[in-house]
């Protein structure tokens, strides 16, 4: 097709004002500022701060790098209560990266355009509320809070702030999730009433310890945040937070975030709650670590279909002999 | 004390029921009323046994007892909680932990719909453990459980601790869990008296709890901690 000479709307504008800023603003403008093929301008490239940068906001903190190198995004801040992971972050991150020990001074600057929320559960509603609230975009780290109000308050204020919110539910990004829902969407194996998930159960506090002091690089009460006040216990910080009801709820919700979520994409019932919901579980017989140890749950859905589905998890299997991660899965169908 | 309460309620009907009976059926109320004395020494025999055995149990050497203990401890409910108590503080750290699980398991049980009484026997057991003879710890572990199943009636001792530098914090939203009007005005009432770098939080709760209060914003979003790690430089 033989190209028109004739300036369409967009075209005349840009060439307009181009001319005119040529004219009125003979100045240099750097090239980094400018998009061009492979390359983000400034005015695209998103400034991003990481609350939490120890265990999996560490593996982000990594990832997010790789976008820094293409000049998609820029880091401006990381953040974390310990001062140890802190001085770490720096040095991953990069000169100039600000670092912070609250995260609410990361919510005052005005040049974040978004955050990545990688601290313990108990953090996440808070967190991401108040990044909503400031106007920041957000990356949360699943699971994505510990209890309904939250998660209620959590997508009113991603609605009333008109910000984009994601919940880093990783196991349905995985390109076997993706294939298995094609799978199944495409009636491969007809109507799906029922997914059984399972999963190697929640561990034992083996070691239990004393309560303590805190090390002088942890800021307790800042750990703490939004939980009743209680003292430093070495079995109950980074990593293990998960195996207390109050900060992690254990396997059913720490791994049956990644596992139910595609169960739910699968059975359609994606954007939909369960209608019951029922579940049994071991008690723990030592140790601090109180979430149960073996979970038999059942929650039934209603499909977009209008039909019903049963998702049962089962966070009670023991490992299997040639290694646990094999264990885990979803989507057997009755 | 739920078997109590259980005799107290069958001896209150006799009485009622006696002020329309006839001599002969008099006598037979007053005949009923020894076999129910009997009764109730029996029952508190019952229950301390019940109680010395969840004791027994939640000292116990093995993980496996002690667990089993701490979990069926809900139905011996009021009579176990001061002794329980008297457990969380055991040196051993495992006996301590069961002592407070099980505490706790009371505490939930009689918070289920329909045992009001067994929960204001609870609760009675419970404000008598929120004074000064009792360790902080188990103070503030208590106050949290009133968090949960505390009415009218506790707000008074719960309120008193609003002037405890230790543990003013936990019974502020304590005060602010307990619906009604008496925590509310328990609240407005430790506003007035509280030091200065304390009104802010009982403000914080007088607000989540819809009053309006003048002065002491909400400091939860104004960020103050401080990081000794520098940036590299650029």
């Amino acid at each position: 097709m033989k190209k028109s000479n004739k300036l369409n709307r967009r075209e005349f504008l840009a060439t307009a004002a181009a001319g005119a800023a040529a004219m009125s603003f003979p100045y240099l403008v750097p090239s980094g500022v400018l998009a061009a093929r492979g390359r983000t301008g400034a005015n695209e490239r998103l400034t991003m701060a990481h609350i939490g940068v120890g265990g999996m906001g560490g593996h982000h903190l990594g990832d997010m790098k790789r976008f820094v190198n293409s000049g998609a995004v820029k880091i401006a801040a990381v953040c974390d209560i310990d001062e140890n992971r802190l001085a770490g972050a720096v040095k991953t991150a990069g000169p100039g990266v600000q670092p912070y020990r609250d995260y609410r001074y990361i919510l005052d600057r005005k040049d974040i355009d978004a955050v990545v929320i990688a601290t313990p559960d108990h953090w996440h509603g808070v967190q991401m509320v108040h990044a909503a609230e400031c106007g920041k975009h957000v990356y949360v780290e699943k699971p994505a809070c510990c209890t309904i109000e939250e998660g209620k308050a959590m997508v009113a204020a991603a609605r009333e702030n008109k910000v984009s919110v994601q919940v880093g539910s990783q196991g349905r990004s995985q390109p076997e999730a993706y294939l298995a829902h094609r799978y199944l969407v495409n009636g491969n194996i007809g109507h799906i009433s029922r997914v059984d998930c399972f999963h190697y159960p929640s561990p034992e506090d083996n070691n239990p310890v004393p309560d303590s002091e805190p090390p002088a690089e942890l800021d307790w009460d800042m750990w703490l945040g939004p939980l009743r006040w209680r003292p430093y216990n070495r079995r109950y910080c980074h990593g293990t937070f998960r195996w207390l009801l109050e900060s992690g709820g254990g396997q059913i919700r720490d791994r049956g975030a990644h596992v139910m979520s595609c169960a739910m994409w699968w059975m359609g019932a994606d954007g939909t709650g369960p209608v019951t919901i029922e579940a049994t579980g071991t008690a723990p017989k030592k140790g601090l670590w109180d979430r149960q140890r073996r979970v038999d749950g059942r929650d039934v859905y209603v499909q977009e279909s209008g039909l019903g589905a049963d998702l049962e998890a089962n966070a009670s299997r023991e490992a299997a002999a040639g290694g646990r991660e094999d264990r885990q899965g979803a989507g057997r169908q009755d | 004390m739920s078997i109590d309460s259980e005799v107290i309620c069958e001896i209150q009907v006799t009485r009622k029921g006696g002020k329309n009976m006839s001599n002969n059926k008099l006598k037979n109320g007053a005949l009923t009323a020894v076999p129910a004395g009997v009764m109730a020494g029996t029952a508190n025999a019952a229950e301390s046994e019940a109680v010395s055995k969840l004791i027994e149990k939640i000292r116990d050497n093995s993980d496996s007892v002690r667990a089993e203990a701490w979990l069926s401890a809900g139905e011996v409910g009021a009579p176990a909680v001061k002794p329980l108590a008297a457990v969380m503080t055991d040196k051993d750290l495992e006996v301590a932990r069961a002592a407070k699980r099980g505490l706790w398991k009371i505490v939930r049980h009689v918070g289920r719909p329909g045992a009001g009484n067994e929960k204001s026997a609870v609760i009675a057991e419970l404000i008598a453990l929120l004074n000064d003879n009792q360790p902080t710890p188990v103070r503030r572990e208590v106050l949290w459980m009133l968090s949960e199943i505390g009415r009218s009636k506790s707000v008074g001792a719960v309120a008193a601790l609003l002037s405890n530098k230790e543990l003013r914090e936990d019974a502020r939203m304590v005060l602010q869990r307990i619906p009604g009007r008496k925590s509310l005005a328990a609240l407005r009432a430790g506003l007035k008296a509280a030091p200065e770098d304390f009104k802010i939080n009982i403000a914080q709760s007088l607000r989540q709890r819809g009053a309006k209060v003048r002065g002491f914003p909400c400091v939860k979003l104004v960020p103050t901690k401080k990081t000794s790690v520098k940036p590299i430089k650029e």
